[in-house]
């Protein structure tokens, strides 16, 4: 984690001087489904997701970042949970509330002036809280990954100097305390940039 | 150039009221734990455990005690629920149902047959204390840097039914000990109508044999 940290203020500290243009800041929102054995646990998809998005741009078709997102899965079920040794049946509210913190790199192709196709990927820390809630009882488990998240996406003008923003992508993590997760995201946003 | 200056901090903290609203917006309309109980059954739980190493045999037959223990907490006196003694015959009922539907033959003399079954009921008032800090900012005058906190104290109550089916095939009487192959645990609040209880229990028996299919005899 301390490595991480480290290296995403190094990026930024190393970054060219400040000007409005060199910046790109984005506010999204979206949708989230899960993957993988994540979706054993929670199958349902959620708009419950919220992200930052501050990117810098190191040459005119690249730039380096960070990522934030606060993206919130879950799901209402009555299925029986089978454990070793018994079962357990009830209503039952499976959350997950994961907060990637990601270092981000991008490619751009196509027209700044138009709209803008970029690929990239971030890779960071991701923390992520796993509750089960059922009947009065709830049983949560707090962990730290690592992860990463390839990404596809497009900035499309639309006035100002605000922009359209889409973006597809997907994030893995290491395991932690038993858990990995995986899961997808389609967000839309505005950027400035 | 100052009026440049003066368009570009205005955009700037224009952009910056958008994204502090839209996050205020969100964190609020979002939560981290969406969703919500709607009825006071989905708080019923329904817990088995079973003895993997226990071979169920047919055919198999079963004592089923006549009475309903209503256990007590002897450690803490205070906490006990008088349970109603009204769904005790429903209880043994519908215990006796299922398990004659998973093919099991009742016997009447307990020394004669495979199993004993068991059944317990325990209610017990449990108490929540929830502290919370009615301001934010600074300062709660007269207290200094202190904010004074408020404390919520609830309670609420919980019936347990247990469900303990005994091998008496294993009686060790020197050893005092009996093997407990299977056993489940009906646990939900208290204080619905009789006919609601009455379904929560009828369903809550069910279930516990519904996800127990290695009770039913090969």
């Amino acid at each position: 984690m301390r490595k991480i940290i480290a290296a995403v203020g190094m990026t930024l500290c190393l970054a060219a001087p400040v000007s409005a243009q060199d910046w790109f800041w984005g506010a999204t929102w979206g949708l989230s489904m899960a993957g993988g054995e994540t979706a054993d646990y929670i199958s349902e998809e959620s708009w419950r997701n919220f992200g930052l998005e501050g990117r810098k741009f190191v040459s005119p078709k690249t730039s380096v970042g960070l990522s934030f997102n606060w993206t919130v899965l879950d799901e209402k079920t009555t299925e029986a949970v089978t454990i070793p040794g018994g079962a357990i049946s009830g209503t039952q509210f499976r959350y997950i509330n994961a907060f990637p913190l990601l270092l981000t790199g991008h490619k751009y192709f196509g027209d700044d002036e138009g709209t803008m196709l970029f690929v990239g990927a971030g890779i960071g820390a991701y923390a992520v809280e796993r509750r089960t809630e059922i009947g009065l009882f709830a049983v949560t488990s707090d962990t730290w990954h690592f992860g990463l998240a390839p990404e596809v996406g497009l900035i499309i003008p639309f006035g100002w100097r605000a922009k359209g923003f889409v973006n597809g992508r997907y994030h893995y993590t290491s395991e932690a305390d038993g858990y990995e997760y995986q899961w997808w995201d389609i967000r839309i946003g505005i950027v400035t940039m | 150039m100052n009026q440049r200056r003066a368009g570009l901090l205005s955009k700037s903290l224009m952009w910056v009221a958008v994204v502090g609203l839209g996050v205020a917006c969100v964190i609020a309309a979002l939560g981290c734990y969406p969703g919500e109980i709607n009825s006071v059954t989905e708080l019923d739980i329904v817990f088995t455990q079973f003895d993997s190493t226990h071979v169920w045999v047919e055919p198999a037959s079963f004592y089923l005690q006549d009475t309903v223990v209503h256990m007590i907490d002897t450690v803490d006196p205070g906490n006990n629920v008088t349970l109603s003694r009204a769904f005790d015959n429903l209880i043994i009922t519908e215990t006796r149902n299922a398990l004659l539907a998973y093919g099991y033959v009742e016997h009447t003399a307990p020394d004669s047959s495979d199993y004993m079954v068991t059944l317990t009921a325990l209610g017990i008032q449990n108490w929540t204390v929830d502290v919370w800090y009615p301001y934010w900012g600074c300062c709660w005058y007269g207290y200094g840097w202190y904010y004074p906190p408020v404390y919520d104290v609830d309670s609420y109550e919980t019936g347990t039914l247990f469900i303990d089916m005994y091998d008496q095939n294993t009686v060790d009487s020197v050893g005092m000990r009996i093997d407990r192959p299977w056993n489940a645990l009906l646990n939900g609040l208290l204080g619905t109508t009789a006919s609601l209880t009455q379904q929560r229990l009828e369903a809550g028996i069910r279930q516990a044999f519904v996800q127990s299919p290695y009770l039913k005899p090969q």
